[in-house]
């Protein structure tokens, strides 16, 4: 009889497998196989064979993408899709810098240099320039200015390796929290040369010479990048005896994101050599620091490849745009793009590209068009590619639980219970992104399995969008959530009967009224209408403020002169005539706040689904109000009608907070 | 006149056999020799009680915790935990006897224990023991 169940993978399998073939053997009649001496060398067969078939698992299961766990091997296999795994990035802030120079012999020298280096603290971090920055000297002044310096958070680190061609020789950085988008490679010919060559990192190999001093990178083992040089043929050789210095930064990625102050600690030195003390200095943040990340997981390199690959440096379809954007911006944590034939009306000839950060925050419009020319070159001719950001869809639902008071928790700790659910059934759905959809169904199951005392779970779900208004302009302004709105009374006309309204707006000011506040509702029959509150009596401003169409569930707000949005409001600069009525006049419009934003609150007409209004919108559960009542309280009515509550959302929301798939392929994790 | 019962007379419902752990080398087959029955069951009760916690692969439980006793003061409590030990093991481990009596015995001038096991194979009417000496590693 030959051995059974070969494909037993486990030991005790492999085990009962050889004893029950000995059993079969006249050789081994009453032998015990438990306790005995033979036991031990059926133990040590049937460990042999888990090993090698374990090895042999793990071994094929690590040759391929979707399967691979190990970090080495995953980074090898993407090696040949020609996808290079980015390293940690070191937070970058934007600082202005001012200094007062000296006179020297009776003038102001023509310029002063920050060297690079070590130039700024802040945060328990040090932050860097990367390279020397030079201006020019306000010659009757003496005032020198350093417009949009960019520091990075880091430790600039030098290694050398001195060249020998007799050996194989691999370029390794170091260390493994290098931040390769810092790395400056120079080649000097030999140890004592005071001049060196400086080489550029190649993308690709079809703009490098013979002669071109470039260099080639990709991850090596643990974590540790190689640089790699051209042999003659596709980029120049390193000779014998030449000396290669790595210059990087080593930084703490995103835990030095989102410092606002700084030391300066930099040394200037202007055009007649003088040297300025740190304390000289005056600074001002523009922007704080961000950008910082760790470096690329192994989710997100599975992911990533094959798209990468299949992009092949080009960018032909949408999904291309998407890809190359991430391999481009190292801060998109997710991309979006759609052709503007897609949009209602059509833009032909661009590409809309919507990028998420990982840090929350809109992207500037230097970085914007940095991304869109970075793209440019990939594109197919005549395609432009605009950088856009997302907008926001906002989903906000009060929970109310019912509960049984028999089962032994409280209160407190149903609440604690069903909000770690929610943040849980935020991580497994990756709502709070592109192209997600809220489904309350899914939703309430994640709250009714939260806690054994939950017996019932009823939501009320509303959609909150923001208008950005600009100050004291007159427009419209268009809001859609991409789905239908509610009917409050379907039989009703405008000519007999009354709807409720299912919108409503924030606060604002007008410019014919900036002394009181304001909001705006729907009639339910298509007309939005603007109003004030005095005590308890609504008095209508404008009936014809704007127009609603349920059935595509788009509003437009306007033509309206915005001047301030629920606490952001004008606190001079206006001529109240009537405090009343709050009509008055805009005297000074330079002293009008910016940044407006109005909340507007609507109940959909189907809760259980809501997609995302347009590709490039992503959307967001704001975390949940949550209720709990013994079991018996009827619960109330799921559509909140007459209890919209856009004014407390004045205020950008707090977001469910969705923790990020982390994995470093590590065999101990 | 009273004969003498063994194994072989009693008539053992079930025979058991195993490899020799001495692996020696049986001289007529010049196969490995074997024990049999009671010597058999000798045999195991040694390797089992000899075999250290965690010793064994896949089976961490098997075997006992002797070994660290050995490092304990050599008197009547650290005995008293030997024996419980052993008969907690032999009689999870090893279900073809059933055991009537340990002894486990300190010896201060050698410093070492006797331990002496009784116990009769199931179906068998005799009464087997088996007794070694366990003493610190030098």
């Amino acid at each position: 009889m030959q051995p059974n169940n070969l494909t037993a993978l486990d030991f005790n399998d492999i085990k009962a497998s050889i004893v029950s073939y000995l059993r079969t053997r006249d050789e081994f009649t009453d032998y015990d196989f438990e306790g005995s001496g033979l036991s031990y060398l059926i133990d040590l067969l049937a460990y042999n064979s888990y090993y090698s078939s374990f090895n042999a698992n793990m071994s094929m299961n690590e040759a391929f993408l979707p399967s691979a766990t190990v970090r080495d091997n995953i980074v090898n296999i993407a090696k040949l899709l020609n996808y290079i795994p980015h390293s940690k990035v070191s937070s970058a802030a934007t600082l202005n810098v001012e200094i007062q120079t000296n006179l020297t012999n009776g003038i102001y020298p023509s310029s002063i240099t920050i060297k690079r280096g070590p130039v700024a603290s802040g945060g328990n971090f040090i932050w860097n320039c990367l390279a020397d920055s030079t201006v020019e000297v306000n010659p009757t002044t003496g005032l020198a200015t350093f417009e949009n310096l960019i520091v990075k958070e880091g430790t600039l680190i030098s290694f050398s390796y001195v060249v020998n061609t007799f050996q194989t020789q691999t370029y390794t950085i170091p260390s493994s929290d290098a931040d390769i988008s810092t790395l400056q490679v120079t080649v000097k010919p030999n140890e004592s040369s005071t001049t060196s060559d400086i080489y550029n990192r190649a993308g690709n190999i079809t703009d490098v010479t013979a002669t071109s001093r470039v260099y080639f990178v990709n991850e090596g083992e643990d974590q540790r990048y190689e640089v790699r040089f051209g042999d003659d043929s596709i980029g120049r050789a390193l000779k014998d005896g030449e000396v290669v210095t790595f210059s990087y930064l080593v930084g703490d990625a995103d835990r030095a994101n989102a410092v606002q102050r700084f030391n300066w600690i930099g040394q200037f030195q202007d055009s007649a050599l003088n040297t300025y003390s740190p304390a000289l200095a005056r600074i001002t943040t523009v922007s704080n620091s961000s950008g910082g990340t760790e470096a690329e997981s192994v989710e997100s390199i599975k992911y990533n490849a094959p798209r990468y690959y299949s992009a092949q440096y080009r960018a032909v379809t949408a999904q291309d745009y998407a890809v190359l954007t991430k391999s481009v911006y190292d801060n998109a944590e997710s991309v979006v793009a759609y052709g503007g034939d897609t949009l209602n009306p059509p833009v032909y000839g661009k590409v809309y590209i919507a990028v998420k950060t990982r840090t929350g925050s809109l992207l500037n419009d230097a970085t914007k068009k940095q991304i869109a020319s970075d793209l440019r070159k990939y594109a197919m001719a005549s395609i432009d590619p605009v950088i856009v950001d997302p907008e926001q869809l906002y989903i906000y639902n009060k929970i109310f639980i019912q509960y049984d008071t028999g089962c032994g928790s409280d209160t407190s700790t149903i609440k604690t219970q069903v909000q770690d659910a929610v943040t849980e059934w935020a991580t497994q759905t990756a709502i709070n992104n592109f192209n997600s959809t809220f489904r309350s169904q899914a939703f309430e199951k994640a709250i009714t399995l939260a806690s054994k005392c939950v017996t019932d779970v009823s939501l009320q779900t509303t959609i909150l969008r923001y208008i950005k208004p600009q100050t004291n302009q007159t427009n419209s302004y268009v809001v859609t959530t991409g789905a239908p709105f509610y009917n409050s009374a379907p039989s009703a006309s405008s000519d007999s009967g009354v709807k409720e309204p299912i919108l409503l707006s924030g606060l604002f000011r007008t410019a014919d009224r900036p002394g009181i506040d304001q909001q705006f509702e729907d009639d339910g029959f298509g007309n939005l209408r603007m109003f004030y509150n005095t005590g308890t009596r609504k008095v209508f401003t404008n009936q014809n403020a704007g127009t609603v169409n349920y059935d595509t569930g788009t509003i437009v707000f306007g033509p309206v002169n915005i001047i301030g949005s629920g606490s952001n409001l004008a606190s001079s600069g206006i001529s109240i005539s009537d405090s009343i009525t709050g009509i008055g006049t805009i005297t000074d419009p330079a002293a009008l706040p910016t940044d407006l934003q109005i909340p507007v609150q609507f109940i959909p007409a189907n809760a259980s689904a809501i997609p995302s209004a347009t590709p490039g919108t992503v959307l967001n559960i704001i975390s949940p109000e949550v209720s709990i009542q013994p079991l018996g309280t009827t619960p109330p009515p799921s559509i909140p009608l007459n209890s919209l509550t856009p004014k407390v959302f004045d205020q950008t929301p707090t977001l469910i907070d969705v923790a990020s798939a982390t994995n470093t392929g590590s065999l101990n994790t | 006149m009273s004969r003498q019962i063994t194994s072989k007379t009693a008539g053992l419902s079930k025979s058991f056999a195993d490899i020799n752990m001495g692996f020696t080398k049986n001289p007529f087959t010049g196969d490995i020799s074997n024990v049999k029955n009671e010597n058999a069951i000798k045999q195991s009760l040694r390797n089992i009680i000899l075999t250290k916690r965690t010793e064994k692969l896949f089976d961490p439980q098997f075997g006992t915790n002797i070994w660290n006793t050995l490092f304990e003061p050599l008197d009547a409590i650290t005995a008293d935990r030997i024996e419980q030990e052993i008969t907690a093991t032999i009689n999870q481990y090893e279900r073809r006897i059933t055991m009537t009596r340990v002894e486990v015995v300190p010896y201060f001038r050698d410093n070492c224990y006797h331990i002496f096991i009784e116990y009769r194979i199931i179906g068998s009417p005799l009464t087997e023991t088996v007794s070694f000496v366990l003493e610190r590693p030098s």
